[in-house]
């Protein structure tokens, strides 16, 4: 297996203060990498560095053995790499359907786009009923899936999920979980960064453990979730 | 559903605006106490209409707060007065000289766009404030070209080779020109609202974080949308000049206009193009057409001035007429306004659901 996506010593911040010191971590093409850690540990920040919304200040970004860790956002997306944003970020008053094309802004083949629209739809037939409503219109869960298939419409080759599982009933988590599972078993190499480390360190092959900004434990994922550590700390045993 | 009907009303307001001057005795009946013509005010509404428009395409769509829309619209007009007066060497005539002013401003907007773009909200409002009047005092100081105060005149009418058009006495040909120019730009515009571009626009104005994950080229965007309502400014300004044969004093470009504009905006609906015609309609109508109107008819009443104290204090002179008093109803107008119908009189489809008329209406989220 070939490493997809690598983050060697990465360093990156706000203003004067950094909020990553030092991340490394890879991700294998077709694997699904848990990134767990409390609030301000970092993993929003890797990223946002990743997608080019925040700058890295040190160490390198490679994606498919290209380094990204300086080009703009924008390019990024076209790259292959696709992001759905903590909280969702949803267009709230764009409809269903102007959302997913949004999503697929950087493409420009419209039987192509077409088809997806039409994917993303049989993935979540309740985004078709409804894809002439304003995505501010919906229910969290269903704003959850609109911001997966929005993400998943730049066609990516890594998929970033940034807590999917935010202010979500059980159910729909497990939902939203079995659909990760579900594209990740076509194909899909999928960085997930969770508070919900159970759910999370359940879905995946391997995770990484975050704490103010560096990389402290990493391991294979059922490693993870028997480790007394990470059972003292995350999964409140 | 709703986004046929907007349109559609258009439709018919511009017929009507069409045919209006055909029909010259009504023009006579309406205004026989004036002398004044409806139909010779109406060019500068629809050249103020065609600069509103600029200026909802950032405001309205973009959601950035630029306070210097008159400085473009100046840059147009001066653009227009250099090219064609007989003072200066060029003489290109107005259909050259208006792509002219056209691109002037839109390079003048790139070139303040690409530094300022990338501040954020109240910041942006301030650099385009300050823009505004370094313009306005350029105007004014660079006596050498612009002619300072003394404006450059006379701005000739657009050349037509195969009809001879009466321009000066007769106020049609401007009423077409002007009415033409205002549908053809806010066709455009509404095309561009509703191609990839306008949904972008609209993306960053929802969520600039969003929509840059989604590859969207923010500060680009933002900038595409400025240098556009620049180029639209641009346009009324060559207009403006045009219709009023000269390019008018540099202190027509000021601030207030600016603000003026923006209050149109406001009444009418950001974001709304049929909105900002009406706002432009009502409160242009009433600025420049109405309230002389009403001065007028007040004077051969009452004879001027009905009273030049009040309660013991002094009325200034400005306050002892209608049209004094205006500044004064704009202000009660927004308040009223901002209360009951923050999103405008004909609100915008997508603001509209964010800001229900009525705020008890607001329907429960989650």
């Amino acid at each position: 297996m070939a490493a997809i996506l690598t983050i060697d010593k990465l360093r990156a911040g706000y203003g004067p203060i950094d909020a990553l010191h030092d991340v490394s971590l890879t991700v294998e093409a077709g694997e699904i990498v848990a990134m767990i850690g409390a609030n301000g540990a970092g993993k929003t920040s890797t990223l946002m560095s990743v997608s080019g919304v925040l700058k890295a200040r040190a160490g390198s970004i490679r994606f498919q053995g290209q380094d990204i860790a300086k080009l703009p956002a924008h390019q990024i997306v076209k790259l292959g790499l696709a992001q759905s944003p903590e909280g969702r970020k949803i267009f709230p008053r764009l409809t269903v359907l102007e959302n997913l094309q949004m999503g697929a802004f950087t493409r420009n083949d419209a039987p192509g786009i077409a088809a997806d629209i039409e994917k993303a739809f049989a993935m979540f037939p309740i985004l078709k009923e409804r894809r002439g409503q304003a995505g501010g219109l919906l229910s969290g869960g269903q704003q959850q899936m609109l911001a997966i298939a929005r993400a998943l419409m730049a066609r990516p080759k890594l998929l970033m999920l940034d807590e999917p599982s935010l202010g979500l009933a059980p159910q729909i988590v497990v939902q939203i979980f079995d659909v990760i599972k579900d594209l990740n078993k076509a194909g899909m190499s999928i960085l997930l960064v969770e508070q919900n480390a159970r759910m999370a360190l359940r879905v995946a092959h391997r995770g990484y453990v975050l704490e103010t900004g560096r990389v402290t434990m990493s391991d294979a994922a059922d490693k993870l979730l028997v480790d007394p550590r990470v059972r003292a700390a995350y999964l409140g045993e | 559903m709703n986004r046929k009907v907007g349109p559609r009303w258009a439709l018919v307001v511009f017929l009507v605006l069409a045919i209006y001057p055909l029909f010259p005795a009504f023009d006579g009946w309406f205004f026989s106490a004036t002398a004044r013509s409806l139909g010779a005010q109406m060019p500068t509404l629809f050249i103020f209409a065609i600069l509103a428009m600029g200026l909802n395409l950032v405001v309205g769509n973009v959601g950035l707060l630029h306070l210097g829309i008159a400085a473009f619209f100046g840059i147009g007009a001066y653009t227009m007065g250099i090219l064609t007066v007989p003072a200066y060497p060029f003489e290109i005539g107005f259909w050259l000289a208006l792509p002219c002013g056209i691109a002037a401003a839109a390079a003048v907007g790139l070139f303040i766009g690409v530094p300022t773009l990338r501040l954020r909200g109240d910041y942006l409002a301030l650099v385009t404030l300050g823009f505004g009047e370094v313009v306005r005092f350029t105007l004014k100081n660079l006596d050498a070209i612009t002619a300072g105060t003394r404006s450059l005149v006379p701005v000739p009418p657009p050349a037509t080779p195969i009809l001879t058009v009466d321009w000066l006495q007769d106020f049609r040909p401007f009423y077409y020109l002007t009415l033409g120019f205002l549908v053809i730009v806010y066709w455009m515009l509404g095309s561009l609202e509703r191609s990839k571009l306008g949904r972008a626009w609209v993306a960053v104005r929802e969520d600039e974080l969003a929509a840059s994950c989604m590859g969207l080229n923010v500060s680009r965007l933002k900038l595409s949308a400025f240098i556009c309502s620049a180029g639209i400014a641009g346009l009324a300004g060559g207009l403006y000049a045009s219709t009023i044969t000269s390019t008018a004093q540099p202190d027509a470009y000021d601030f207030n206009r600016s603000i003026f504009l923006l209050c149109c905006l406001i009444l009418g609906g950001l974001g709304s193009r049929n909105g900002v015609l009406l706002g432009v309609f009502l409160l242009y109508g009433f600025d420049q057409i109405l309230s002389p109107i009403v001065d007028e008819k007040l004077q051969l009443a009452y004879g001027a001035p009905i009273r030049r104290e009040f309660l013991g204090i002094p009325i200034s002179a400005q306050m002892q007429t209608f049209a004094g008093w205006r500044l004064f109803l704009f202000g009660v107008v927004l308040i009223v306004m901002m209360r009951y119908r923050p999103s405008g009189l004909i609100p915008n489809d997508r603001i509209k659901e964010e800001l229900p008329p009525d705020p008890d209406a607001r329907p429960a989220t989650k």
